[in-house]
């Protein structure tokens, strides 16, 4: 995904809910996230920095996470960051959304083999 | 509320700048690091995961970018960015942006004069409570839409009426003030008790009339205004109570009254020196139910009510007094009209015309700088090709040329509005009275609004089509040396906009040229008398002149005595009736004393009526077309006479002789014998003349003043004097006469009929002067557009008159070559404008006098001149296009 491309809101609205929920699970910093979201997808996402960034940018911006630096396990400066009350909410709510757009469309894909 | 979160953000993003890119950087930076830990843990050599981990990343400065770009600050630093790459832009073209700023400067200074004197005239709110409520009545006849009404009539409208809050009627006067230092002639106003609760003015201290003031009987009382309590009172804080002598008797102060009372039209003097009651006036004719002389109504609506259904009320109530007095009140309506619309009515069409001239003005002035913006595209085409090839995107280079545009627009509207500040002020002071209630231009903040939106609108405008047709170029074509790009497109944009400014120009110099000669007829035009060496003035008869109708019959021909000892005079009268081009009009009801009787009063005849001296017209040289003008003999011994106008004979006796025959006034109840007929008198002025609806007139000697209207003389008292010798020298023989026949004589209003006469038709000369004015502008703008155009082509097609002139075409081929591309130009314009005048002329129809708003003969001409001018514009680069160098030409690049 690079980062110029008019992604369609579909594909940006997915990746800010990934990171939300990678974020949900526990406080990270921007490697990290990338690295989770390509561990967990087993492979099919990879998320490079010139998505990721723009990305954390805009859900900082909407409050939907905070970013604070802090030490890490190698004794550096990274900035991690956290999911917020608001962000939590917006999560739940992506999901169920989501949820329900994958359940029809599922039902129309398996309808088309003999209803339609 | 994410909104105010992202707003909250934007700025902290726009002044902590450097600090959040600071750490973006290290946050990649660290990302980075991570990335390149984990490829050696994974296995990868130091080097190899270095480069790995780069190659993933990207480069960090296009990712700091592309953060950078979520959130709205960054639109505004990028705008900010274009507005200076404009500014540098411009700098270095200096010729192109001078002429572009002045084009612009020329066309929006033109919009903010005419944005002033539209704000000044029309928009200028009325300076009283809820202004749109206040209504002026007027009454109807047969004879006329604003006519006076009559006090009883007036008096039962107030009773009767549903939709007024409240109705109050008021009369000019003039007062003679006597008794507190120098004698002084005031002007004001008498009006009912109720008036200032119509307007809701509070007095500045003390009181307004009461009711039971407002009748005939009660104590003189009178209400000073602010004006006159400072300027003869010396603001004296304990006027009221005091005593003033008001035409010989006294009237009590009971208070003062603000400056800003002022009613009729802004341009005339203010009639608001002092105020007595309406109701105290005593003339008998006054409360005479079929008279009206001067009282006007002035009312405020009811809350919620529309002016349509007052005037059906008010008509249900006219027709009920109709039926009521039918003697009096047959045929009798009412005419209602905002207060607005009464001052103001009569200049929206001059007001109008303005407007639209302008606008075509700034439409040439937009014009000629697209074209100048098409031709210096073509030599940007690289730049635009390189942004391009650069990866901006279409909408980025059109928004940075828009930005040009407007940023050019800017600057050459403040030169603009300089410009019209200060020539606004020059064009007024030469006239003066032509607009009412404009004696003063403020540019005020409403204007400057107008004006910096304007710009802007004016930027976009003309930048679009050369932005849009700049930003597309075929970047193969446009990168190669030879920039060829889009040529045919912007040819006949250019094209397109010399046609346009052309028929534009054409319109404008149509419209002055039709109001040159309106104008020159007018001035030609004959007023029916002669104005020349003619001085007048109004005075009143003081209370012991005015105290029997002998008396005042008596006053006239004593001061007509005066006059005429007085040094350099060759001929005076005393004139009792309104002054032709006054505006004012005393008129009387009469009939055929030969005719039966008309029973039904709207049948009557009316005319304007003026009680003269035996030398009146003498001296204001009214040929006598047959008969006889009146002499010493024509006093009250003898049989009543009259004089009539032709139009009056011709109006009421058709093709019998008039002399001999008899006119009944219906007022004076008295048959009067026809002894001449004079020449008519525009009475109404030179063009409102002719459409009036009392024309005829007729003139009785004052020496047989009917008794019923002497009473009426003293108010104003009009005398006029034929005398070649100059105001200044006549004015103080004039007053030592005067005081000889009586100390208290005051003169009013002194001025020379030629004056009156020319100050007339100020409206017409101003129109023509700006209207001439935003004609020459348009014409040289067209002269400069077109010369540009066919310069900006003649430099395109070097090389190729190059290549005919080297293969042997002769110099003249080319010649007529380019003169035939710019006279087609001006040729199809001049049609385009000639086809556009003869729509859209028949709007002049109001303005124009005398000459018909398609005239065929100011078409051809200005046609004529616009062509030819045009032609001489394209010489020069016709000339040019045949000196080129074939060499050089096609060496070239």
């Amino acid at each position: 995904m690079r980062g110029d491309d008019k992604q369609s809101s579909v594909v940006q609205g997915t990746l800010h809910m990934l990171i939300l929920k990678t974020l949900a699970l526990e406080p990270m910093h921007g490697y990290g996230i990338a690295v989770r979201l390509e561990q967990i997808s087993k492979g099919v996402f990879q998320v490079n920095a010139g998505s990721l960034f723009p990305a954390l940018r805009r859900l900082e911006r909407d409050g939907l996470i905070v970013g604070e630096w802090r030490v890490t396990e190698n004794n550096r400066r990274a900035k991690y960051y956290t999911l917020t009350t608001q962000g939590r909410t917006k999560l739940k709510r992506e999901t169920r959304d989501w949820q329900v757009q994958t359940t029809a469309i599922a039902r129309i894909l398996q309808a088309s083999l003999g209803e339609l | 509320m994410p909104l105010l979160r992202r707003v909250i953000s934007g700025v902290r993003g726009l002044f902590g700048k450097v600090r959040l890119e600071q750490e973006l950087d290290a946050e990649l930076r660290e990302f980075l690091q991570t990335a390149v830990e984990e490829k050696i843990r994974a296995g990868l050599s130091r080097e190899k995961a270095i480069r790995a981990a780069r190659m993933e990343l990207g480069s960090i400065e296009a990712v700091k970018d592309w953060v950078g770009d979520i959130g709205w600050e960054s639109v505004l630093e990028s705008v900010w960015q274009d507005v200076r790459y404009a500014g540098r832009m411009l700098r270095k073209s200096p010729s192109f942006t001078t002429v572009a700023v002045l084009t612009l400067a020329l066309g929006i200074g033109a919009n903010t004069a005419i944005f002033s004197i539209v704000d000044g005239v029309l928009l200028n709110p009325i300076p009283y409570e809820q202004p749109d409520r206040l209504v002026s009545i007027y009454g109807t006849n047969a004879n006329g839409t604003k006519n006076s009404i009559s006090y009883p009539n007036f008096l039962d409208w107030q009773r009767d009426n549903q939709t007024f809050e409240t109705l109050a009627a008021w009369r000019g006067g003039s007062f003679s003030m006597t008794g507190s230092g120098d004698p002084e002639v005031l002007t004001g106003q008498m009006v009912s008790a109720n008036f200032w609760a119509v307007l809701r003015v509070q007095p500045l201290f003390g009181r307004v009339f009461r009711a039971e003031e407002d009748r005939l009987g009660a104590a003189p009382v009178v209400v000073l205004g602010e004006g006159l309590w400072k300027r003869r009172f010396a603001a004296h804080a304990n006027i009221v109570g005091t005593s003033v002598t008001l035409n010989g008797k006294p009237h009590t102060v009971i208070g003062v009254i603000p400056q800003s009372v002022r009613l009729l039209n802004p341009g005339t003097a203010p009639f608001n020196d002092a105020f007595t009651p309406l109701g105290q006036y005593d003339p008998e004719l006054f409360r005479n139910r079929g008279v009206s002389d001067g009282t006007q109504g002035l009312a405020r609506l009811k809350p919620g009510v529309t002016l349509a259904e007052a005037r059906a009320n008010m008509a249900t109530i006219a027709g009920r007094l109709a039926t009521a007095y039918p003697e009096a009140n047959k045929g009798v309506g009412v005419n209602i009209l905002t207060l607005k619309e009464d001052l103001v009515g009569d200049i929206t069409p001059i007001v109008v015309m303005l407007l639209v001239s302008v606008g075509l003005v700034l439409l040439i002035a937009c014009a000629n700088v697209a074209n100048l913006l098409l031709a210096r595209a073509t030599t940007r085409t690289h730049e635009f090709a390189l942004r391009a090839a650069l990866g901006a995107d279409r909408g980025r280079i059109v928004r940075q040329l828009l930005i040009e545009s407007v940023l050019m627009s800017i600057v050459g509207g403040t030169g603009g509005v300089l410009m019209a500040i200060l020539g606004t002020q020059s064009v007024l002071n030469v006239f003066p009275s032509a607009l009412p209630g404009i004696v003063q231009v403020a540019i005020n903040g409403r204007i400057l609004a107008a004006s910096l939106t304007l710009a802007i609108f004016t930027g976009i405008l003309f930048g679009l089509v050369p932005a849009v047709s700049a930003a597309q170029p075929n970047l193969y074509d446009a990168l190669k040396v030879r920039g060829t790009a889009g040529r045919r497109g912007r040819r006949a944009a250019q094209s397109l906009f010399v046609v346009t400014e052309v028929a534009l120009t054409l319109m404008l110099l149509v419209a002055a040229g039709l109001m040159v000669r309106s104008l020159t007829g007018l001035l030609n035009a004959d007023p029916g008398f002669n104005p020349r060496d003619v001085l007048t003035f109004y005075t009143r008869l003081s209370p012991e002149h005015a105290s029997s109708p002998a008396k005042v019959r008596a006053a006239f021909v004593a001061i007509e005595e005066k006059m005429a000892a007085v040094p350099g005079v060759q001929s005076t009268s005393v004139d009792l009736g309104a002054l032709p081009f006054s505006g004012g009009v005393t008129s009387l009801g009469f009939w055929r004393a030969d005719k039966p009787t008309p029973v039904d009063p709207s049948d009557r005849s009316e005319a304007l009526f003026y009680a003269v001296g035996t030398e009146y017209f003498a001296t204001m040289g009214i040929p006598l077309r047959r008969g006889r003008s009146f002499t010493a003999q024509d006093d009250s011994r003898g049989r009543p006479v009259m004089a009539v106008d032709e139009e009056l004979a011709h109006t009421v006796f058709a093709n019998e002789d008039p002399i001999g025959k008899r006119i009944r006034i219906g007022a004076f109840g008295q048959d009067i014998e026809i002894v001449g007929i004079v020449g008519h008198v525009k009475h109404h002025g030179l063009v409102a003349d002719d459409t009036a609806s009392v024309r005829s007139q007729f003139y009785v000697p004052h020496m047989q003043l009917h008794d019923v209207i002497a009473p009426l003389a003293a108010d104003a008292v009009t005398v006029m004097i034929k005398s070649p010798v100059s105001t200044q020298s006549l004015l103080p023989s004039i007053r030592r006469e005067l005081a000889s026949f009586d100390p208290t004589q005051a003169i009013v209003d002194a001025r020379r009929m030629d004056d009156v006469v020319a100050k007339s038709l100020a409206g017409q000369r101003f129109s023509l002067l700006v209207l001439g004015i935003f004609a020459a502008i348009a014409l040289v703008l067209s002269v400069v557009g077109i010369y540009g155009v066919v310069t900006h082509v003649v430099e395109q097609r070097t090389r190729e008159f190059g290549v005919r002139l080297a293969l042997g075409a002769p110099a003249g081929d080319v010649l007529r070559n380019v003169l035939g591309y710019g006279l087609r130009l001006a040729l199809a314009g001049s049609l385009v404008g000639v086809a556009c005048a003869l729509t859209v002329s028949g709007l002049l129809r109001n303005l124009l006098y005398g000459v018909s708003p398609s005239d065929p003969a100011t078409i051809a001409m200005v046609t004529v001149l616009l062509l030819a001018v045009t032609l001489l514009a394209c010489y020069l680069p016709a000339r040019r296009a045949t000196t080129v160098d074939p060499l050089v030409a096609l060496r070239c690049e």
